[in-house]
């Protein structure tokens, strides 16, 4: 019963999770296609249309910027998690060090 | 030296032990599918995921306890009798680890650990001390649902993928797909360094506070535990799984530049957005996701369901079989009294003529980088051949 009383997942942290995923997942996937779609272009037009070339050009560099910046997040995430809760100090201490004559 | 220094002792060499059959048993969630699609060359790609697991070890310094904090209850962990526990999950968590490796299974390292800790409480206090709410919420929910999201991610991305690469040329795309899974490896490389060496100095961390050398009221880990944790996951890496990364990357789905890139950015988004906002996961786990999902992303047939279902099957297994070891490896130790050194010696030296054995097992069917170098393989001979059969298929495809 206490199992039902307390609240297992998280409905809130799990549906952000879903949505972060899929950004960056699916995004970066996309990004990236795209980012190699704009330089394939790019080269194709280099001799014959000059502003054209710079759009895909533009296009590709702010692709880029996507895929890095998820890149940039992803890893100040993995840094910044959220801290595990400490050994509480007073359960903590008590529970986990054995008094020095059980010891040894 | 009293007995409990002596099991300290043997605590943390063989959580570090672990550490090391972590690193060589998960190197292929970071490298697999670009070994599979020639992106890297084995050893280049392992070298690289084991400088980066050493990297991703430092990178957070708050340590995931979780192997101890929510799973059962702490005053088990207390004493003598605790460090001779802790040990028996360790020995539990690394034969399971060694089993799976040769049987050539993607298993979650972390599981086995979380397994050995259950079984070794069970037998050695009861049933009452594990926390299953804790269970439930830090291992059994983010186990099934973690795989999933990934998968409909890669899913999705490899689908889109496919779509732009009609727009780009099948030789272009797939060179330029290539690229991006360096950078992707890299990055579920980083993530795995910073999930499963933290869980390592947490076991270590909780066997210093038990023995009363850490207080838990200035609860830190010491820099030499960072510091060997983080260079035995990184051996660990360096050495490369390769039984491992061949189930990965060329017996689950075929898999090619597009979908690899696919199933390591759902990956890595995953693992990371799950770490962030709290859910412990198993990394072993999502990735085999990332990489199902890619390949139901362009084609439901080329996923091979027989080996899924093997490695589903190792999955269920992996708790209870190494809380069964666990709890064997403690029973074991008890024949010699409960705060006695001398059962961990025993059980220390019987687990090191297992992993002997198992080793000289693999030697018969070793599979090698070589076997597995997949780099001579153009971008325009995968995309010839992406209508057809598999462009230079590694023999130990189906070993």
């Amino acid at each position: 019963m206490a199992i039902l009383a307390t609240p297992i997942i998280n409905g809130g942290a799990l549906w952000k999770i879903v949505l972060a995923s899929a950004l960056g997942g699916i995004g970066v996937v996309i990004a990236f296609g795209l980012l190699v779609l704009f330089v394939t272009r790019a080269e194709q037009v280099r001799a014959t249309h000059g502003g054209e070339r710079i759009l895909y050009l533009l296009g590709s560099a702010v692709c880029g910027a996507f895929c890095l910046a998820v890149v940039v997040i992803g890893i100040y995430a993995m840094a910044k998690k959220p801290a595990t809760p400490k050994p509480k100090a007073t359960k903590a201490a008590a529970a986990l060090v054995a008094p020095a004559s059980s010891r040894g | 030296m009293s007995a409990s220094d002596l099991i300290l002792g043997l605590v943390i060499v063989t959580a570090v032990c672990f550490d090391f059959t972590n690193g060589f048993h998960d190197t292929a969630n970071a490298v697999a599918t670009a070994i599979a699609t020639g992106a890297l060359k084995p050893r280049v790609a392992v070298a690289m995921s084991a400088v980066l697991n050493l990297v991703g070890a430092f990178i957070s310094i708050k340590v995931a306890a979780t192997i101890a904090k929510g799973i059962v209850n702490a005053h088990v962990l207390a004493g003598t009798a605790g460090l001779s526990l802790v040990f028996a999950a360790l020995i539990g968590a690394i034969t399971w680890n060694l089993i799976t490796w040769y049987l050539t299974m993607p298993s979650s390292s972390s599981h086995a650990l979380i397994g050995g800790v259950i079984g070794a409480t069970i037998v050695a206090s009861s049933a009452h001390e594990v926390k299953v709410n804790g269970l439930l919420s830090s291992v059994i929910f983010p186990a099934l649902f973690s795989p999933i999201i990934c998968g409909l991610v890669a899913m999705v991305g490899t689908f889109s993928a496919y779509r732009l690469i009609k727009r780009i040329g099948q030789k272009q795309a797939r060179k330029g797909y290539r690229y991006g899974q360096i950078g992707s490896a890299a990055l579920v490389s980083l993530a795995h360094g910073t999930n499963d060496a933290q869980k390592t100095m947490g076991v270590i961390a909780l066997a210093l506070i038990a023995h009363g050398d850490i207080s838990s009221n200035h609860f830190y880990v010491p820099f030499w535990v960072k510091l060997s944790c983080a260079t035995a996951i990184a051996l660990g890496t360096a050495i490369g799984g390769w039984r491992i990364i061949n189930t990965m990357g060329n017996r689950l789905t075929d898999v090619e530049s597009p979908r690899g890139f696919s199933a390591e950015a759902a990956s890595a988004s995953v693992i990371l957005a799950s770490s962030y906002y709290g859910y412990p996961l198993s990394t072993t786990q999502v990735v085999s996701g990332g990489v199902l999902g890619s390949g139901l992303g362009k084609q439901l047939a080329s996923v091979h369901w027989g080996v899924v279902g093997q490695m589903a099957t190792a999955w269920l297994l992996t708790i209870p079989a190494a809380g069964a070891m666990g709890a064997v490896a403690w029973e074991v130790s008890r024949i010699f009294g409960k705060s006695s050194a001398a059962g961990s010696v025993v059980i220390g030296f019987l687990a090191a003529v297992g992993a002997s054995l198992i080793f000289q097992l693999a030697q018969r069917n070793k599979i090698g980088a070589k076997d597995l170098d997949r780099s001579h393989v153009t971008p325009e001979a995968e995309a010839d051949a992406a209508a057809g059969g598999r462009p230079g298929a590694p023999a130990a495809a189906t070993a």
